[in-house]
């Protein structure tokens, strides 16, 4: 009886441990599905607001090999107005380029906040893209079987995250509802509040139109609404994914932002 | 009545020193009252004029929507009515239009906030004096720098557009296989595969023309539009007048707004919402920018003086359309600087009425001694037959003439000092470089004003004040009873 106890705490917390470790990397991988360690997508987004309607073809170049150092590289491929624009991410700098004007500009912190060519994206969310992880405590609020996108069976996971104490970060809860189904954990829904104890979120992104891409299950579709503004959208659809590209340094430099 | 105030005079006399000492502390309590006065008016004319001839004006219309939230969209669609309207109304010294907007500004690796003004360099001297504060180049062009209009892309070049598009997207897929294909090995064939599109031979035509398509949509201008901004922003941002400036914004239908403009000017005014955040250019200029038209969000009025401002507001109100113009006087605007006049104000009274109070106190003291020192004398006078009122006016009368002559003498100085405040003003510049009041900057040197109510609020209020601190004394001898007094020693 004296043994089991102590046998018995330990086998909570170490089962507590495991727990976690399972969220984590559920999480992860969730979260880097579309992107893998190095990867290059061509994709469309479709951009609506009260003031306009825009669609951008573009390609995403992402290589996150170097967990101190992420890199990203996003041009886009048209239409005129656009084509050419750049914006090249290195750790936590961000550089946007433009074309007609042949300006680099790098974005300081008060523009994190602004929005990423127009879209419901915001600067900071290229940015901080790879972080949920590292800057987020993470609690199951709930598990349940049910049918995914493509009504097959998958079991589903309610994740709360909520922000390290010092993390730069400016969401105050995200509620990330991610899918298992065997190998292929993919995100279904991510919801953004501002404030921690908000009941309605003030952005969501949802992931849809589940296909082979690249060779591996991906959600070919996410769209980001926002609360305050509903009819209003960004989507972005990938038409090719491929990845465990070896891709060479030079592509993450101002003269690859500048081609 | 005469008589009363020979004795009363001659009372003050037996005692010369202390009369002189009393009348002496009495005006110099006056006249450092109304210098203070003089001070502190200089000080607030200072502030209403850095608020009022830098940047509001006396008056303003906007769009009613425009000041709660000033979106860009939110504008007087019809400036030239309302213009032509304030010009007409009688006081009114100038007008003019601003349109705002908000722009990231970039010099090199330098960035930062700002806001846009665009003002008609013809009528914005007439209200503001931004022009005669250039510390560095030369004030706007009243010319608007040559900017096309844009236009739709027609069928074709929409195909071709297209083209475009799928040959970039074409070069990208093969640029992603070469490099998927290098790793897993097949690699002899796919090396000669074609270079990314940017080496291309015709590479550069392929974005020449995408160029020239975008140019159709949104032209840029023939130069770079003019523009001037502030020592600190210039500061900020590693500028010099003649050096280029990039601007980043959106128009007011959602379409980014980005081009070059160059400094042609730089300006101090010494408060830091103008030295450190500001851009002025031409205002067709930054309508062009923002693709609003002919629409402004703003038009100022410059009144004959500040006190003409509610008049001058309340007139053009009832000209204009009220449902798509809002009119309002500097003090609605910035109430917060109106309160912080009535501040200086009021934290002068309370200065003030401690000063009388001392002085006050000086006098009744005086009287006080005056009168207990002559205990046998009044004494002997009642019972003679002079009535507790006469004597109590005796007091009266000596006291009145006490604070007259020392008033004369302190109007005086006080005068005289405000005088020498008004016409050399008191540099504070030795002990700060530049002095702002609620972020209105002002200039070191500070003038005086003199009103009519700084020179006679302080005597009538100190003789006030002496008059009520005589009646003690004086109702105590009033009220002596003859014997009693006698018997004083």
């Amino acid at each position: 009886m004296k043994r089991a106890l102590p046998t018995l705490c330990l086998a909570l917390v170490v089962s507590g441990a495991a727990r976690a470790d399972d969220l984590d990397r559920l999480i992860h991988k969730a979260d880097t599905a579309a992107r893998g360690d190095s990867s290059a997508g061509v994709m469309s987004m479709e951009i609506k607001t009260e003031s306009y309607h825009r669609n951008y073809d573009m390609v995403i170049w992402y290589d996150t090999t170097n967990k101190k150092r992420e890199k990203t590289l996003v041009k886009i491929l048209g239409p005129a107005m656009w084509r050419g624009h750049g914006t090249l991410k290195m750790g936590d700098q961000l550089k946007l380029y433009n074309p007609r004007t042949n300006h680099v500009t790098v974005v300081s912190h008060s523009m994190l906040g602004d929005s990423w060519m127009g879209s419901h994206f915001t600067n900071d969310d290229l940015v901080k893209e790879t972080e949920l992880a590292r800057h987020f405590h993470h609690k199951l609020l709930k598990k349940w079987k049910g049918k995914n996108e493509l009504g097959q069976a998958a079991t589903f996971y309610r994740i709360k995250l909520t922000p390290k104490p010092t993390a730069p970060v400016a969401w105050g809860k995200i509620i990330y509802v991610i899918w298992e189904r065997g190998d292929v954990i993919l995100p279904e829904r991510a919801e953004y509040f501002r404030k921690a104890g908000a009941s309605r979120a003030d952005r969501t992104l949802t992931f849809s139109e589940v296909k082979k891409l690249g060779g591996r299950e991906v959600p070919a579709k996410m769209t980001m609404t926002v609360a305050k503004k509903p009819g209003e959208f960004t989507s972005i659809t990938y038409k090719k994914l491929k990845f465990d590209l070896k891709i060479p340094d030079s592509k993450f430099t101002e003269q690859a932002l500048r081609r | 009545m005469a008589g009363t105030a020979k004795l009363a005079w001659r009372n003050l006399g037996r005692n010369r020193r202390r009369t002189v000492i009393t009348a002496v502390a009495l005006a110099v309590g006056m006249s450092l009252c109304v210098a203070s006065y003089g001070w502190m008016d200089g000080i607030n004319a200072d502030i209403l004029h850095a608020l009022t001839r830098f940047d509001l004006g006396h008056v303003q219309a906007h769009n009613p929507e425009y000041p709660r939230e000033h979106k860009l969209k939110e504008t007087i669609n019809d400036p030239g009515e309302v213009e032509a309207r304030a010009k007409a109304i009688e006081g009114v010294v100038g007008v003019s239009a601003r349109v705002y907007g908000f722009a990231l500004a970039s010099h090199r690796t330098k960035s930062a906030g700002v806001q846009l003004v665009g003002v008609d360099p013809a009528t914005e001297p007439t209200v503001t004096e931004l022009d005669r504060h250039i510390t560095e180049g030369r004030y706007l062009e009243r010319q608007p720098t040559p900017w096309p209009r844009g236009r739709e892309l027609t069928q074709e070049e929409r195909a071709e557009d297209r083209r475009l598009t799928e040959r970039a997207e074409a070069d990208v897929l093969a640029e992603i296989d070469a490099l998927s294909s290098e790793r897993s090995g097949e690699d002899a064939r796919h090396r000669a595969s074609p270079p990314p599109s940017g080496e291309r031979p015709d590479g550069s035509d392929t974005s020449q023309i995408s160029r020239q398509l975008a140019a159709k949509v949104d032209p840029p201008p023939a130069r770079p539009p003019g523009v001037i901004l502030g020592a600190d922003l210039a500061r900020i941002l590693k500028l010099k007048a003649g050096q280029t400036l990039f601007l980043i914004s959106q128009t007011v239908d959602g379409l980014n707004a980005e081009a070059r403009f160059k400094v042609i000017g730089i300006y101090r005014t010494g408060t830091s919402q103008y030295d450190r955040s500001r851009v002025y250019l031409n205002i067709v200029d930054l309508q062009r920018f923002l693709r609003l038209g002919n629409r402004v969000h703003e038009i100022t009025v410059l009144t004959r003086s500040a006190e003409r401002s509610a008049r001058v507001a309340k007139r053009l109100a009832s000209r204009v359309n009220g449902a798509a113009v809002l009119v309002r006087t500097w003090d609605q605007i910035r109430p917060d600087i109106k309160s912080m006049i009535q501040l200086n104000q009021a934290s002068m009274v309370l200065m003030v009425a401690i000063i009388f109070l001392v002085a006050a106190l000086g006098v009744v003291n005086t009287m006080l001694m005056a009168v207990f020192e002559r205990t046998r004398e009044l004494g002997m006078l009642k019972a003679l037959g002079m009535s507790g009122w006469r004597i109590l006016w005796l007091v009266v009368v000596e006291t009145t003439l006490l604070v007259l002559v020392g008033s004369l003498f302190g109007v005086a100085l006080g005068v005289g000092l405000d005088l020498y405040m008004m016409i050399w003003g008191i540099n504070l510049g030795a002990m700060t470089e530049g002095i702002s009041m609620g972020g209105m900057g002002l200039a070191p040197t500070i003038h005086a004003v003199i009103t009519l109510e700084g020179v006679l609020a302080p005597v009538v209020v100190l003789a006030l004040m002496c008059f009520l601190g005589a009646l003690y004394p004086g109702i105590r001898a009033a009220r002596m009873r003859p014997a009693q007094g006698m018997r004083e020693v």
